[in-house]
């Protein structure tokens, strides 16, 4: 269990955290969403330990992580950023690290295999591809069996076929009762991955919440219609208060109405229903809802043609 | 979400001071370049030192300066002092600039364990090495000196068993300097700027440009203050003697050490 206790990181006259506090819990894969720069990877790198907050704590399985005897079965972690010196090999660096606490050979073997590296384990880090990197990078942070695991992009460089791999791993050891923690800027990815969402904007949370109900609660949502009498029970949904999101001679777009009320109104207005199907929206749309007036880099789109 | 929480199966294994230890030991005979640069350091000092010795004897030291043959012998040692002082440097900067520092630390969130048993490894390597480049190219140089028939110091000497170990000392304090300045540093190109410059070009710049009233607090510095431990006599001009030298400079890098320590412990990585 993570728990972040009103955290804050100040640069300079910039907040990049501003007073953020959540818990995140053993037992399900746990994805960090945000826009950037809202404070994501500083945020990780507090929980580590390798940036000190300006105020508040972290507390990794109910203390402070510099105080773990057993760091590496602890807490494993892969940054976004490279942490490998590349004059290495991929079996030597995961030996270094290892020997801080005792771990050898036998299990340094064991991570490589894991990740698929074992033809490449002799090779210099430096004629790693991305791919490669990352694969070593998730290595390192599987290399103490850790109880909880926090990785920043972890999927980036990744191919289709490891991209499958790793959410399949990370939903295993979430499942073992362990804790996940893992930011990600590929929603749908994501939304696959993930059941719980923590969602950071300008250095604050936005939400702390699952992802059924993150995606559920966005007004995204609605019903969709097809019918030959379009045009009349748009009138009749509109009367019911609901809103017509689209309309056309044989299709309706409704929000803020359940699919069973429509299906009611029709069976009592006699209106034919050629389908009825509830769409949700996609982790992405809910994200973008919630995060628009967040986003500290704007792509401007001719929106200054007013 | 599921109750259970998981145990590692390596809660048993503790982080130790020897774990690290041995860490920094793979870290270090694993990359090529370390193992290279010591080998290098070696020979230059044997070679140089030996070159030296048989380019004077035909040269007959022509060129106006006055050598002594432990001058001749040593030569190589101050092209090595050069050498280690930038591998230092770059051994200690080398740990940022890669981005190691980061896996380092989150595996020993105390941090210091690692700078320590860096500084511990480094010097396991380089003493005994140097310890014994230099006394080979004493007994190389001496060999060579001999044969021409100038007469050379001996091992039991008074001071030159002093200087030269006071040599080995004083090539490891370097490399050891610029260690801690590579961290502090973190990057390699200004660790071997302030090491190679500030440690040892700057004391000879300042010795030449301000007056003499400030040679007393020039021999303060650290090179100075080496230069004190590593001649074979029982004072040398213008310096401190080879006690208050070897004082000073164990001083220097007590400080520098500390200093290293603070920053490391407080800075974001």
């Amino acid at each position: 269990m993570i728990q972040v206790k009103e955290l804050t990181k100040t640069y300079g006259a910039t907040k990049a955290v501003d007073n953020i506090s959540f818990t995140v819990q053993p037992g399900v894969v746990t994805g960090f969403l945000g826009p950037n720069g809202a404070g994501k990877s500083t945020t990780m790198r507090m929980i580590l330990g390798l940036d000190k907050p300006t105020r508040g704590e972290v507390l990794i399985n109910n203390a402070h992580y510099v105080d773990s005897d057993s760091p590496l079965s602890l807490l494993g972690s892969l940054l976004e950023a490279k942490s490998v010196d590349k004059g290495r090999s991929a079996y030597n660096h995961l030996l270094a690290v290892g020997a801080t606490m005792g771990i050898g050979k036998k299990r340094v073997n064991e991570v490589i295999e894991l990740v698929g590296l074992e033809s490449v384990k002799n090779r210099n880090a430096a004629k790693f591809s991305l791919g490669m990197s990352q694969r070593l990078g998730i290595a390192t942070a599987l290399l103490g069996d850790p109880e909880i695991l926090i990785l920043d992009e972890p999927v980036n460089g990744l191919d289709p076929d490891g991209i499958l791999w790793i959410r399949n791993l990370l939903k295993d050891l979430a499942q073992e009762g362990r804790t996940i923690f893992l930011s990600s800027h590929l929603m749908s990815e994501m939304e696959l991955t993930a059941e719980h969402l923590i969602v950071i904007g300008k250095g604050q949370i936005l939400a702390d919440i699952s992802m059924h109900q993150f995606i559920s609660r966005s007004s995204q949502n609605y019903v969709q219609i097809v019918t030959p009498q379009a045009k009349a029970f748009a009138g009749v949904l509109a009367a019911s208060g609901a809103v017509i999101r689209a309309q056309n001679a044989n299709s309706i777009e409704v929000a803020d109405i359940t699919s069973a009320t429509v299906g009611d109104l029709a069976l009592k207005n006699q209106v034919v229903l050629h389908q009825l199907t509830d769409i949700a929206p996609s982790l992405e749309s809910a994200f973008m809802e919630l995060t628009e007036d967040q986003v500290s880099f704007h792509g401007h789109v001719a929106e200054d043609k007013k | 979400m599921s109750n259970k929480t998981y145990t590692s199966r390596f809660r048993d294994n503790k982080l130790s001071f020897f774990g690290v230890t041995k860490s920094e030991w793979i870290k270090f005979r694993t990359s090529r370049s370390n193992l290279v640069t010591v080998a290098i350091t070696f020979l230059v000092i044997v070679g140089f030192g030996a070159l030296s010795a048989s380019v004077n004897r035909h040269r007959g030291g022509g060129d106006g300066e006055i050598r002594t043959p432990f001058d001749r012998i040593t030569t190589g040692i101050n092209f090595a002092i050069l050498i280690v002082a930038v591998f230092g440097s770059r051994f200690g900067a080398r740990e940022y600039d890669s981005g190691m520092i980061r896996s380092s630390f989150s595996a020993v969130p105390r941090r210091l364990p690692v700078l320590i048993n860096k500084a511990i490894v480094f010097s396991a390597v380089i003493l005994p090495k140097m310890i014994i480049a230099i006394l080979v190219s004493f007994y190389v140089g001496c060999a060579i000196l001999k044969h021409d028939g100038t007469v050379v110091p001996k091992l039991s000497d008074p001071f030159i068993l002093r200087a030269l170990m006071g040599y080995g000392f004083y090539v490891l304090g370097l490399g050891l300097l610029g260690l801690f300045i590579g961290m502090l540093t973190r990057q390699p190109a200004i660790a071997i700027g302030v090491t190679v410059g500030g440690v040892i070009f700057l004391p000879a710049l300042l010795g030449a440009i301000l007056p003499s009233s400030w040679h007393k607090v020039l021999e303060y510095l650290p090179s100075n203050a080496g230069g004190s431990f590593t001649t074979p006599a029982a004072n040398t001009v213008n310096a401190l003697s080879p006690t208050a030298g070897g004082v000073v400079f164990l001083a220097w890098m007590v400080g520098v050490f500390a200093l290293t320590c603070v920053v490391l412990k407080r800075r974001d990585v």
